[in-house]
């Protein structure tokens, strides 16, 4: 496991014969590579340390960080800004319930759940992939919608109503508080490490080009409409699974409350304050949001306006969302998705990486975001083993 | 180049090693899971915790507008400050408040954040299906006694799984006092009856908790009381056009109107039919303008429309806790916050009462099974009058019975006041005006 992050050092010929080396991240993601399996086996065994009370409110973060994550998969790096997810999220929940209406225990409904809104997100994708922006937005959230009126004429389904959920398996309740609480971690775990392994394939570069500039992506040849139907279809069956947790925990399904815009919100809210495109942003989002949440609402109203507050004051005085601002500073990367070069004859080792940290040091722009400048769009083209022959060859690498 | 496959595989091999070192400790834990801590408890301690969930914000914010003020009444009372006195032995109390945001959801996850995190003795919730269903379905699950009001009987006893056309499921943990369709029949029907009309009911019930009780359950009684039902369909809350209902209901040339829609929707409908000129003689409605706020924002087409009251100025009963009455305790309300008083005062404030009744009659306030049993089978008299567990429609359910009111334009401090027009099933209640046809 040690060996996440490490450097992979290599010399590239580029404009002009420069060479320049190239690594993963500009610090060693070796240390925070090891945190970040620490953190997972120390939250896997939560249970036997500290009481349900806290995993339970675990349960509710690992599911929004699913949708959070999903959401900015789909916004921040396909360009799908989408206010309809919770569409997928209520199917999530009601195909958990049909399934425990067949016999199917809760647990294993879950994955059959996310498979499932996968395979209807695939139909969707035909209804919405021509639109773009606002009419790309509002016809998600209309789709959402119309999954709630076909729910509701369920009456087997609790109709309007809403359903308990049954089929537990016969164990105790803290066994079952446990069982909720590991699964809603794997699910998290599965997501985070998907889209990490997905941002560092070749759809990977595909990805971040397209979120930098869609035009240049598709001006180089990336094959831009099948990362989006294929990100559009994770985040389904992603959300999918959030909503078949949220069901198994609650363990009580309601249409309006299911297929609430509410999700939308909150997705969009944590991943603009964590910082929007980078898998970093909706991790601390919704640390920032629960610390929020858990402090100040009972006081009302005024929660309500705290949230919007900071939503604005994000928005205006840090635009990339408070893992912009960390990363800017400390150049870490707890997930590295790009790719770092380095002038030639600067030694290996994050030791030499000082010389870049200052202005106009850098190739091009200064600091982390000149990085994340090029450590995307310039790959797309030229190292996507997919491209066609007409795209741009390695002359046209922009450094 | 800068991509090669060494680098793809390696990451791809690092990534699937962590995603599978994650689920394979998840697998390995919940093989041993016998060291689990669970929850943790209060067994010990010398407090009584009480949860109580509302919606302080969000849609259903008129219904918890006045929870602030009872909070700080009954806290205040010195048979809360002076602790509950259990088994001999005297327990701090403690009530710990949570907002639903109006929102199912995050209703059972208070709930659930009550018991684990606060270890609560009890919980306590109100108002509407959406906050009391999800949060006893939580209570049930994780054995915790709950009490809930301000939804009916029907709405909160199916959304637990049981079936309201054949009460006999007992909820070990969960209880609550309202009232159901019976009394909504018999607060209505009376009204109807002393206005003359052609008996065409025209009913606007929506697709959730609340308007299916009301199809399967309110329309056969509709019928048996004499009348003819005019459905106007199963429509989804939030609708903004209501034109083919309305015109449905113009054409069948409905006389009475009978409702229970979210407040937004009734906003919006009865504009709508006040425009295209559907004016029933008499409209009873049901779950809105039962508060002023809702008032407020219609104006003058609230003229003369009857609604349902589980409590006011008007009732005839005093605090079990203080002996302070009901029209004292509206006029502290309104001499407090300056708003006017609301019906949910008086019933969040007896949740407080039956709370401290069940605590009286156990020998341990946190043996949860010994406190839901003693919730069951409360019998006492207070802010909403008379309430007993044991004798409702179905097992854990109390009835409190409403008087019928109208809306009357007042010419003292606030624009609009419920007033008394019928008190057939509860003639303890002074009847304070004479029914006056919404649309003559």
């Amino acid at each position: 496991m040690n060996a996440v992050g490490q450097h992979v050092p290599r010399a590239v010929s580029v404009t002009g014969g420069a060479a320049v080396r190239v690594t993963r991240s500009r610090r060693s993601a070796l240390w925070p590579g090891i945190a970040v399996v620490a953190i997972v086996v120390i939250l896997g065994y939560l249970p036997y340390v500290v009481h349900s009370g806290t995993t339970t409110l675990l349960v509710q973060f690992f599911t929004l960080l699913t949708m959070a994550s999903m959401w900015n998969l789909l916004a921040g790096y396909a360009g799908l800004v989408s206010v309809g997810q919770q569409a997928f999220i209520g199917l999530g929940s009601y195909f958990v319930l049909i399934g425990a209406l067949h016999g199917l225990d809760p647990f294993t409904a879950l994955p059959v759940a996310a498979i499932g809104c996968g395979v209807v997100g695939l139909p969707v994708w035909w209804l919405v992939s021509r639109l773009r922006s606002g009419y790309f937005a509002i016809t998600t959230w209309v789709i959402a919608s119309v999954c709630e009126l076909i729910i509701i004429r369920y009456p087997s389904l609790g109709g309007g109503t809403g359903m308990l959920l049954s089929g537990f398996p016969d164990i105790s309740q803290t066994l079952l508080n446990a069982y909720i609480y590991w699964t809603s971690l794997a699910v998290t775990v599965i997501v985070l490490a998907g889209v990490y392994l997905l941002l560092r394939s070749p759809l990977g570069l595909v990805l971040t080009a397209l979120r930098d500039d869609e035009t240049g992506a598709r001006s180089v040849g990336a094959k831009v409409a099948r990362a989006q139907r294929l990100v559009f279809i994770v985040a389904a069956a992603g959300c999918g699974a959030a909503g078949a947790l949220l069901i198994i925990s609650q363990p009580f399904v309601e249409p309006t409350a299911a297929f609430s815009v509410q999700w939308s919100a909150e997705m969009i809210f944590v991943t603009i304050i964590g910082g929007i495109g980078t898998i970093e942003g909706p991790i601390l989002g919704t640390i920032v949001f629960f610390i929020l949440q858990q402090t100040l609402s009972q006081d009302g109203t005024w929660y309500f306006i705290i949230l919007g507050l900071v939503a604005m004051a994000v928005a205006i005085w840090a635009p990339r969302g408070l893992w912009g601002l960390i990363a800017e500073r400390t150049g870490i990367r707890l997930f590295p998705v790009g790719y770092w070069l380095w002038p030639a004859g600067s030694t290996a080792g994050p030791r030499g990486l000082a010389l870049l940290r200052g202005r106009g040091r850098g190739p091009g722009r200064s600091g982390a975001a000149g990085a994340l400048a090029l450590d995307d769009p310039g790959r797309a083209g030229p190292d996507d083993p997919r491209s066609g022959p007409g795209d741009a060859g390695p002359d046209d690498f922009p450094v | 180049m800068l991509r090669d496959q060494p680098i793809a595989r390696r990451s791809l091999l690092k990534g699937m090693g962590a995603g599978a070192l994650a689920v394979g400790a998840g697998g390995f834990l919940s093989a041993c899971g016998s060291g689990i801590k669970g929850a943790g408890s209060a067994a010990s301690t010398g407090t009584i915790t009480i949860g109580f969930i509302t919606p302080l914000t969000g849609d259903l914010a008129d219904f918890g507008a006045s929870d602030k003020f009872v909070l700080s009444t009954v806290r205040a009372l010195s048979a809360y400050t002076k602790g509950f006195k259990v088994g001999g032995k005297t327990y701090k109390v403690n009530i710990v408040v949570k907002d639903s945001q109006s929102s199912p959801t995050r209703a059972g996850q208070v709930a659930q954040q009550l018991i684990q995190t606060n270890h609560a003795d009890m919980v306590l919730t109100t108002s509407t299906p959406e906050t009391t269903n999800p949060v006893s379905v939580v209570c049930e699950k994780a054995g915790t006694p709950c009490l809930s009001t301000v939804v009916p009987w029907e709405s909160w006893y199916a959304g637990l799984g049981g079936d309201p056309l054949k009460p006999t499921t007992t909820f070990k943990y969960c209880t609550m006092f309202f009232f159901g369709l019976t009394q909504f029949q018999g607060c209505f029907v009376p009204m109807w009856n002393r206005v003359k009309n052609n008996k065409e009911v025209a009913c606007m019930y929506p697709n959730d908790s609340d308007g299916t009780a009301f199809r399967e359950g309110f329309e056969p009684l509709i019928k048996a009381s004499g009348y003819k039902v005019v459905d106007g369909g199963a429509y989804a809350d939030g609708t903004t056009d209501y034109t083919s209902m309305i015109s449905q209901f113009k054409s069948k040339d409905c006389e009475i109107y009978s409702n229970c829609p979210l407040p937004p929707d009734f906003n919006t409908f009865w504009k709508q039919a006040s425009e295209q000129g559907f004016k029933p003689k008499l409209a009873t409605v049901a779950k809105v303008l039962l508060f002023p706020a809702d008032v407020a924002a219609l104006g003058s087409l609230v003229d003369n429309i009857a609604t349902d009251s589980w409590w006011g100025p008007y009732m005839p009963y005093n605090s079990s806790l203080d002996g302070q009455s009901a029209s004292a305790l509206a006029s502290a309300y309104e001499a407090k916050t300056g708003s006017q008083w609301t019906q949910s005062i008086g019933s969040s404030y007896a949740l407080f009462e039956v709370a401290k009744a069940a605590f009286g009659a156990v020998s341990d306030p946190h043996d949860k099974t010994e406190v839901a049993s003693a919730l069951h089978k409360v019998n006492y008299t207070g802010m909403c009058g008379p309430i007993n567990f044991a004798a409702g429609p179905a097992p854990g359910v109390g009835i409190i019975p409403p008087v019928g009111v109208q809306w009357k334009a007042s010419t003292g401090k606030y624009p609009y006041v419920m007033t008394v027009v019928d008190n057939s099933l509860n003639k303890k209640v002074k009847v304070q005006a004479d029914l006056v046809p919404t649309n003559a």
